[in-house]
């Protein structure tokens, strides 16, 4: 008996240990989750703005120190020519880049492994004061008259206000998130204002107007609408919504932010319907018929009583569907076309943040700054959604008024 | 206008509302049928993928996302419903708890594909997994993770208080109490959390993108660092990048309704079991 | 004046009413006693229609108010409900202000105008003796007042659209002493205008405010007569069993 009861106990408490060890475990991994995330993401503000590995020179008595982002852009895009123009000695910029040197030297000149090519880099810079040279820097110029222009981290204001998103482009990288922040909140907003209404609407017509049999028919087929995985939306989207919208809007192309929006919106209705028709039937029994013994019509007990009744539920849902638009991955990226330019109209291709996450992140080199600034992008979307899910508990858990 | 007549006019549009929406809904889940049936057949299910992805069919897809729904659960099932178990029936109410399940919340609502950006640099990187079966199921099962707790989280909250002290009242101990009384009485809303979890593990792509799943492989996986095949990343490999893409477009309807059926069984099945097992603690 | 000729109830196959026929004067307190299960509440939401919210019901005969049949098909029920107000036993003030409370059936009914409507309101608080408690704060929560309070808005809330029978499913049952009794004197105050039925468990309650009542059991009317010959000297066994308490 004695012996049974001890047993007993170390069975509760072991119980008890483990239970907690496997509550820790959950709660660690989700706080390294999280700060694993910012730790990868923030490391791109320590990544000089210069394409990683490679530096700029210039001839040392070149007054210019240092040159921005953009006017690096516009000297390799040709838009600026003339030093002048950026504060320097008049002189037309002559751009040297690295394979250009074998054009100068025959490749047996440069000895074993390349080992005389820094110096020879160097002497062909002393040469000419009007040389803006993009090198690698494990083959640095070597010699007196050569300076490396002094080159600056990543601003988290170029990333956060940034408007271009050009994460390959050399010599400089642009990570500018704000065409994939407009993309992502004009592709939801638009998903959400037509899906909310009809979403609504039909929650109101399942649970009050239809009768019980179709309410049976209906419901399980929505809930399994909202299982569906996102890639088979994607797919139909692809072969029936694309062209469709093509041909009757005569676009150019179909991959358009409408044509996603149109796809986030028939794939947030069913659960827009779902939720929204569970909050309307909490709705208690004795509200309606409090309603109706006063001579309300139907229609009136819906919109006066019901549906105020179901506010907090009905905007959890809402809030709920903004989440998944601004996350949802696959069915967007399949059909927006994925242009990386600041949104003008929503007839034009666009690219969201998940989207560019799964385009990219195959390519972008382990560490390396684009991988760093997709990292960052997973963190703005941690950060959306977590202030979604607050507001959505929130929402929920007020309830207006509460019965005692 | 008296009320009569407002009550008409919105009823009809709540109606055609409804019934132009729901015919929507249901014309796309038509579409992929009507096309898909097709297609479906022995060889379809059993066979490798052929000729650039135009003939054959999607066995290694099949099996591979066959390993991968097993392996996530394996790991988030146990893990989730214990830290459950914790949090709800053993944890007192302070800080600790609120906070773990304040973040668990937040991962329930967190993009699929951030579950993947971190599971490539953990595991494929930094903790040299590969591209492997192991690496996409701890992916995919950090992303079940919160939602098997949430669902058991549920299921222990509807277990009435009472049940408890009337167990503890007898002088059972408190694991008896979880064993006897609150497991049995939460056990259909945990399974069926787990069944549904299934359905949406099987479908999701983005967080396999990146660490196990394979264009296409010759053979299936024999261990768990080899990479695997699976249904929704072959389906958007056939939507989007084939060698020929109106030609492997059968194919991708086919695969289509194969995600489609692996959700609705599991639909059918969550009912079903609940119900039998309803059933029987009634009796 | 209420009549009602053989009416029988379905809930599908369950025969809830049985072929009861009743006749109830204007102006006066009628109580329906019985255990529980009998059929009491089915037969009072037979006057206003209530029923016919529950699917897959049937009803047979006839039930007449002011001499016409009110299951015709040509009754207006949103009219028909508006004449027969309602007071349930739980007390169900919407989530609204206590204000918007009184005022929902003068809204929903077109009734009058702003001034009328806040008239209207304030009449209405008085005749269910709750002005007083709630005058200065009209505007707030319906959902702040003590279940007493939230009962007597509700029969505020059903006088203001001036019906002409009340009818009320236990009313005070969950509510303490005091609270039942404020509701008892209200309920023979409104006597002087309006036909009141009254659902009770309370056979005291049933005794002290009623002129007549009917006893129910499995469905059918038992007895049914002036309710100080009820209570003193019943016709039947059974009546006298339950109302003695040596009912099972
Ligand atoms: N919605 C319903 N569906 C099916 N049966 C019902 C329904 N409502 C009531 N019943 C049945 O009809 C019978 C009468 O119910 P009713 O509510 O009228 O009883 P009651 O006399 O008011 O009881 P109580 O004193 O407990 O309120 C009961 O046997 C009940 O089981
Ligand atoms: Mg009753």
């Amino acid at each position: 008996m004695q012996k049974k009861k001890i047993i007993r106990r170390i069975l509760d408490k072991t119980t008890e240990y483990l239970l907690t060890f496997s509550g820790a475990i959950t709660g660690i991994a989700i706080v390294f989750i999280t700060i694993f995330l910012f730790t990868e993401g923030a490391a791109l503000f320590k990544s000089p703005e210069v394409e990683q590995g490679y530096e700029l020179y210039v001839h040392a008595q070149n007054p210019i120190n240092t040159l921005s982002p953009a006017e690096t852009k516009k000297i390799f895009d040709s838009e600026i020519t003339n030093w002048k123009d950026i504060g320097g000695k008049d002189g037309e910029i002559k751009i040297f880049r690295i394979d250009d040197a074998f054009s100068v030297y025959p490749e047996d000149e440069l000895g074993e492994n390349y080992a005389l090519l820094p110096q020879k880099l160097g002497e062909l810079i002393a040469q000419d004061e009007n040389i803006l040279a993009f090198l690698p820097k494990q083959y640095a110029p070597i010699g007196s008259s050569v300076k490396a222009l002094v080159s600056h981290n990543i601003q988290p204001s170029d990333y956060f206000l940034g408007k271009e998103w050009m994460p390959t482009a050399t010599p400089v990288p642009f990570f500018g998130v704000m065409p994939l922040v407009l993309g992502t909140l004009l592709v939801s907003i638009v998903a959400l204002i037509i899906a909310l209404p009809l979403g609504l609407g039909v929650a109101i017509y399942l649970s009050e107007l239809a009768s019980e049999k179709q309410r049976r028919l209906l419901k399980p087929v929505i809930e399994l609408l909202a299982g569906i995985p996102s890639v088979v939306y994607g797919f139909f989207g692809l072969v029936v919504l694309v062209p469709a919208i093509q041909k009757s809007l005569h676009l150019p192309v179909g991959e358009t932010a409408f044509t996603g929006s149109l796809l986030l919106a028939i794939m947030a209705l069913p659960t827009i319907i779902s939720v929204a028709e569970d909050a309307l039937r909490n709705t208690p029994r004795a509200m309606r018929e409090a309603s109706l013994a006063m001579g309300a019509t139907q229609w009136q007990t819906i919109y006066r009583v019901v549906v105020p009744y179901a506010k907090s539920g009905i905007s959890a849902a809402v809030v709920l569907g903004i989440g998944r638009a601004i996350g949802e991955t696959m069915a967007v990226m399949m059909v927006t076309g994925n242009a990386a330019v600041m949104p003008h109209s929503i007839f034009q291709s666009v690219r969201t943040i998940p989207a560019t996450i799964a385009a990219e992140l195959g390519e972008a080199p382990a560490g390396g700054p684009h991988y760093q600034a997709l990292f960052l992008l997973g963190c703005i979307l941690f950060v959306f959604t977590m202030i979604i899910s607050i507001s959505a508990e929130i929402i929920s858990k007020k309830k207006n008024y509460k019965p005692h | 206008m008296n009320k009569k007549h407002s009550q008409f006019v919105a009823f009809l549009i709540f109606k055609l509302l409804g019934i132009i929406v729901v015919l929507i809904l249901f014309s796309i889940l038509g579409f992929i049928i009507i096309n898909g049936v097709r297609v479906i057949n022995w060889e379809f299910l059993s066979k490798f993928p052929g000729e650039g992805m135009t003939t054959g069919g999607i066995f290694p897809a099949i099996v591979g996302t066959l390993y991968l729904t097993i392996g996530s659960l394996l790991f988030a099932f146990p893990l989730g419903v214990m830290s459950a178990l914790y949090t709800q029936e053993y944890a007192g109410k302070g800080w600790i708890v609120k906070t773990i399940r304040m973040m668990t919340n937040n991962l329930a609502s967190v993009p699929s594909i951030v579950f993947g950006l971190f599971g490539m640099s953990l595991f494929v990187n930094k903790l040299n997994f590969g591209d492997s079966l192991l690496a996409g199921s701890l992916t995919l099962g950090l992303l079940a993770l919160p939602v098997i707790i949430r669902t058991t989280e549920e299921a222990l909250k509807a277990v009435p208080d009472t049940y408890r002290a009337a167990s503890l009242a007898l002088g059972a101990t408190k694991l008896q109490t979880i064993s006897k009384v609150v497991l049995p009485a939460a056990m259909p809303n945990i399974i069926t959390g787990l069944i549904l979890s299934i359905g949406r593990v099987s479908g999701e792509t983005a967080p396999i993108l990146f660490t196990v799943a394979a264009y296409f492989l010759p053979h299936l996986p024999s261990g768990v660092f080899d990479q695997a095949m699976a249904l929704p990343y072959h389906l958007y490999v056939l939507a989007t990048s084939g060698t020929d893409i109106e030609a492997s477009r059968p194919m991708a309807y086919g695969t289509a309704l194969v995600l489609i059926l692996i959700v609705l069984t599991m639909n059918l099945l969550a009912t079903f079991i609940r119900r039998k097992l309803e059933k029987k603690r009634s009796k | 004046m209420i009549e009602t000729r053989n009416i029988n109830f379905y809930y599908g196959d369950f025969h809830a009413i049985k072929n009861i026929s009743i006749a109830i004067k204007p102006n006066t307190i009628t109580a329906f006693i019985g255990p529980s299960g009998c059929g009491k509440s089915t037969f009072l939401r037979l006057f206003n229609r209530m029923n016919d919210l529950i699917e897959n019901t049937r009803l047979e005969g006839e039930c007449l108010i002011d001499g016409k049949n009110i299951y015709e098909k040509s009754t207006d029920v949103d009219a028909l409900r508006k004449r027969v107000g309602m007071v349930f036993q739980k007390p169900n003030p919407f989530p609204k202000t206590i204000f918007e409370n009184v005022a929902y059936g003068l809204r929903v009914n077109d009734m009058g105008d702003k001034h009328f409507i806040k008239q209207r309101v304030e009449e209405s608080l008085q005749a269910a003796a709750l002005w007083d408690e709630v005058k200065d704060k009209l505007q707030k929560s319906a959902y702040e007042l003590s279940g007493g309070q939230q009962q007597r808005l509700c029969i505020a809330r059903a006088l203001a659209v001036a019906p002409s029978v009340i009818l009320m499913d236990e009313p005070a049952s969950a509510l303490d002493p005091i609270s039942t009794s404020k509701i008892e004197e209200l309920v023979h105050e409104l006597k002087q205008h309006y036909t009141i039925v009254i659902v009770t468990h309370n056979m005291q309650q049933a005794a002290r405010v009623s002129d007549n009542t009917g006893f129910f059991m499995h469905g059918e009317l038992v007895e049914y007569s002036d309710t100080k010959k009820m209570f003193l000297n019943p016709d039947k066994e059974s009546t006298q069993n339950y109302i003695t308490g040596r009912f099972g």
